[in-house]
């Protein structure tokens, strides 16, 4: 589900391409916040999530971007351009970038899961040490695998809107999706031992409402 | 919120009450990132930098504006002049024909621009080729790109007149 009106963002949009500097201050204040999120939580680093922000928007300003209404929302293109960005800088930044994964091959080996995280910044980020510690257990994901948790847990987006942003099929975001979960159970065992690693095993799967 | 229809690949794929666990950890840092955005700061570059790009733009279809219809008739003007001049000049040059030393001149080098018809200037008894100093913009109504910055500058000409100084033709000199 978006998070703005797809049609208020794009007559906004309109507004903006014509000069309207009250539509361009309106479309960075509806989607900033959830881009700097995506940003921040798929790279660590707050300056680099900063960064990535004013990209986006630098390049919405002057049009670079081509956006194109019938092919989706504005929201899930500026994800979509959020995440290519992050992936230019990761490739020279992280000694191992599965590109090949953004294509939508399936994914095979299961050590493709993990990576080394990127150094992360000396001050705490967030406020309780158990968001810290799931926050820690995201980082060791794979990128591929980050962008999807990020998306459906974090900003509630569908599976067919993180098929887009991603550049995948719909059996390949549920597919990383539910491997990623799995291992960030298992990332997050020794943080928890008393909660994670003791939960019984249900045989019944509580009832979950589809997102589309 | 744990993702429906999901299909374990492992044997080691988390139970029920593992995913519940797992969503309360995931909301938690949902809940704990959901205030942050991106610097104050930010906000304000952007919209300077917006400002700039559209006053930037603003001038240039300004300028494109004003002086677009003048680029085009110069064009046209330039162009019928290359076309009547062009295939005129050699001809004109063969021996026996009545043109005086400058019109000989004028039709030699193809860069002059004809301001009456090539008739006009061939039969015309006493041309005279004299330098003189023209507003650069006089390149603009002959189609030749000329930016605002320079438009008010003046450049040296070559211009053939009449024995009562009626202009026939010119060129610009580099």
């Amino acid at each position: 589900m978006p998070l703005t009106d797809p049609a208020e963002d794009l007559a906004l949009l309109t507004d903006m391409r014509r000069g309207h500097a009250a539509a361009f201050e309106a479309l960075y204040r509806r989607h900033q916040a959830p881009l700097y999120r995506f940003a921040l939580l798929r790279c660590g680093s707050p300056d680099t999530a900063a960064d990535i922000v004013q990209e986006i928007f630098m390049g919405l300003l002057a049009n670079t971007f081509k956006f194109d209404p019938s092919r989706g929302v504005l929201q899930g293109f500026l994800f979509g351009v959020a995440r290519n960005l992050l992936l230019k800088r990761e490739e020279a930044q992280f000694r191992f970038v599965p590109r090949s994964r953004a294509d939508g091959e399936e994914d095979e080996n299961p050590d493709d899961l993990v990576v080394d995280p990127a150094p992360q910044p000396a001050q705490r980020m967030l406020d309780t040490e158990q968001a810290e510690a799931v926050w820690r257990a995201l980082q060791k994901l794979a990128p591929h695998y980050r962008d999807v948790v990020i998306l459906y847990e974090m900003h509630d987006l569908s599976y067919v809107e993180i098929a887009q942003i991603c550049h995948i099929d719909l059996g390949t975001v549920r597919s990383r999706l539910s491997r990623a979960r799995a291992k960030l159970v298992e990332l997050l065992q020794p943080e928890f031992p008393e909660t994670l690693a003791a939960a019984p095993h249900q045989t019944h799967p509580h009832p979950l409402e589809a997102r589309p | 919120m744990s993702p429906p229809g999901n299909l374990p690949h492992t044997a080691s794929a988390p139970s029920a009450a593992q995913e519940r666990l797992l969503d309360d950890r995931l909301d938690s840092l949902r809940a704990a990132t959901e205030s942050l955005a991106a610097p104050a700061h930010l906000e304000t570059k952007l919209i300077s930098a917006f400002r700039a790009h559209h006053a930037a733009r603003r001038r240039r279809d300004m300028i494109a504006q004003w002086f677009a219809p003048g680029f085009a008739l110069a064009a046209s003007v330039g162009m019928s002049a290359w076309m009547v001049l062009a295939p005129m000049a050699r001809p004109v040059l063969e021996p026996g024909l009545a043109v005086t030393s400058a019109g000989a001149r004028l039709l030699a080098d193809t860069p002059f621009i004809a301001l009456e018809s090539l008739e006009q200037i061939a039969l015309e008894p006493q041309p005279r080729l004299i330098e003189t100093v023209v507003p650069r913009m006089w390149l603009a109504s002959y189609g030749v790109p000329v930016g605002p910055d320079v438009a008010g500058e003046s450049m040296r000409a070559e211009m053939l007149v009449s024995a009562n100084g009626q202009p026939l033709a010119m060129r610009f000199l580099p």
